[in-house]
């Protein structure tokens, strides 16, 4: 778990500091002050500088050209400003575990057993002979390899094969009694999940015939089963945020854009499912959104173990010295009550 | 988008300002009281603990770009009075904004920054922004018209003989909050018009028992516009 977050020269972050975080952190702000970069951050320092978690969020950005790219220009992309002094920093406030760019001599240098080969036994993060820089996880001041579990849950619906692969993961953990409990916040009458084959033809003709297999459910009062989707599109979401915190056990899930698809009815009992499975897997949520009505049903939510919820606004500075900087700002207990006694808006 | 804010002490307050701020056509003003007003000394209280500090962040991080402030000097607590309470407020402002120099042209005081001249902050202590009072100081004299003045002329006259009388000394209200009893009792005494949930300063003004051009409310209607616009 971070107790705190210091992120500083990372894509639009030029130095932002979180004093303090709690098990369950809900993010707001404008567009264009870095929710889903501040996940991406996470992901980034939970992997311990992961190329292929690097990789995967490069993916979603514009900025992707090619992988023709070099090691170094795609360093050089995470930082806010190219050619900006190389300071990448993602970790905690006391330094005690953080992820940095640095010239790859120094690294050498500075830790002798670095990976540099091709041959090195770390291979998703050697550098390359030609690599000018490297990212690399410092612990206690040493380098680190050990990654944190992490779960990246998109602004988008996962397509079913991604909900089958981690429905199965949870099913073999023995996990799926926790999975349909938690589906009854939406049906209480839900008592079973599984993954069949749907016939879906294309064009009409039968050799374009797909399998697809979708998640459906049994009911109390029902023997045939009926497609989860039929019970509303949020029964979809619902199982994608589940899934996604199994994945995430003893680590980081990171929930973009936490409303998708969820009606806002039901979203205080999945905050409550969600800060209890927080606990008993020992997980540390960070989601994030543009809704008031999320943001309304966490401070209630949250009021009831406030150590636990942290509601955390971004924003641009306005004034003074970090005047257009990314700013961050931690509500504390009060300020939930204030927020839900008044109706003021923190978006 | 930047938001805009107003805060003031009590639900009375808010909708009357939320009236007046149609009226002004500023409709994008969000109007606050704080959730504990009523209260002796709560919603003040409540307001320089809470609510501007609050404001004060959102306007930080960019949310909020134009806030208002409007509280009363009136004389319910010790430190009340037109320049205790302009005090107060201004020591919360005051790390970071500069108090602009009361215009000639618009009463109520108005707070800025130079690198960030879009940011206004305005503070309005009722009545008017120099003596002891609240906001039924300001709308008594705005009574308008001569049969709704006799009416106040007999709850006043009723009032009066309340304070005359010794065996109510241990009950009746308070002298401090004379203006306030004025007001109501006068509201109380109109017929209740269909288009009004309860008999309030909003619903006097919006139904043209209180002149909306007279000075002290005009006054108050040129700030919320240099604060706002």
């Amino acid at each position: 778990m971070l107790d705190s977050l210091h992120i500083k020269n990372f894509r639009c972050f030029e130095d932002l500091t979180i004093p303090s975080l709690g098990q369950v952190n809900l993010i707001v702000g404008k567009n264009s002050v870095g929710k889903s970069t501040l996940l991406e951050a996470i992901a980034i320092f939970s992997s311990a500088a992961d190329r292929q978690t690097i990789n995967f969020f490069r993916e979603f950005r514009d900025s992707y050209s090619s992988t023709s790219s070099t090691d170094d220009d795609q360093l050089i992309e995470l930082l806010p400003h190219k050619n900006q002094e190389l300071m990448l920093e993602i970790g905690d406030i006391r330094k005690i575990q953080y992820v940095t760019i640095m010239p790859k001599s120094i690294a050498i240098e500075k830790f002798p057993d670095f990976p540099v080969e091709e041959s090195s036994s770390y291979s998703r993060r050697r550098a390359r002979k030609d690599n000018k820089f490297v990212i690399i996880s410092l612990k206690n001041n040493l380098i680190n390899l050990t990654s944190i579990p992490h779960y990246y849950s998109g602004t988008h619906l996962e397509n079913t094969s991604e909900l089958e692969r981690i429905w199965a993961a949870a099913f073999k953990n023995s996990k799926k009694k926790l999975v349909i409990n938690a589906l009854k916040i939406i049906n209480k009458s839900i008592n079973d999940l599984a993954f069949i084959p749907e016939e879906i033809y294309e064009n009409d003709f039968p050799r374009d015939q797909k399998l697809i297999r979708i998640p459906m459910v049994k009911l109390d009062d029902q023997d045939q089963a009926v497609p989860l989707r039929s019970l509303g599109e949020g029964t979809l979401r619902l199982l994608q945020i589940i899934l996604a915190a199994l994945q995430a056990e003893n680590g980081f899930l990171l929930i973009d854009e936490f409303e998708n698809g969820l009606h806002y009815s039901i979203q205080g009992e999945v905050w409550e499912k969600l800060f209890k499975l927080a606990k008993e897997l020992d997980i540390q949520v960070f989601a994030t959104t543009h809704s008031e009505d999320t943001v309304k049903a966490f401070c209630k939510v949250s009021l009831h173990s406030p150590e636990e919820g942290h509601l955390i606004s971004l924003g641009r500075s306005a004034y003074g010295e970090d005047k257009g900087k990314i700013i961050a700002i931690v509500h504390d207990e009060n300020d939930l009550q204030y927020i839900l006694d008044t109706g003021m808006e923190v978006r | 988008m930047t938001r805009s804010v107003l805060l003031v002490e009590g639900t009375t307050d808010k909708y009357f300002f939320e009236l007046l701020l149609e009226k002004a056509g500023l409709t994008h003003v969000e109007v606050f009281p704080p959730k504990e007003s009523g209260t002796r000394g709560r919603g003040i209280n409540a307001l320089v603990k809470e609510g501007i500090p609050k404001q004060l962040e959102e306007i930080k991080r960019g949310s909020v770009m134009k806030l208002g402030i409007v509280v009363d000097a009136d004389s319910e607590d010790d430190d009340a009075g037109f320049a205790n309470r302009h005090q107060a407020i201004s020591a919360l402002l005051e790390s970071d904004f500069t108090l602009v120099v009361a215009q000639q042209e618009v009463k109520g005081s108005i707070f800025q920054r130079d690198d960030a001249p879009e940011i206004r902050i305005g503070l309005w202590i009722m009545p008017d922004c120099q003596e002891q009072g609240m906001l039924e100081d300001c709308l008594l004299p705005c009574i308008a018209d001569p049969e709704r003045t006799e009416l106040l002329a007999l709850t006043d006259a009723s009032i009066h003989e309340v304070t005359q009388r010794k065996i109510f000394e241990n009950i009746r209200f308070n002298e401090k909050h004379l203006s306030k009893v004025r007001f109501t009792t006068w509201l109380t005494w109109q017929q209740k018009p269909r288009s009004c949930r309860q008999l309030s300063p909003a619903c006097a003004l919006k139904e043209g028992w209180l002149n909306p051009d007279h000075p002290n409310i005009t006054a108050i209607t040129h700030w919320l516009q240099k604060v706002f616009q």
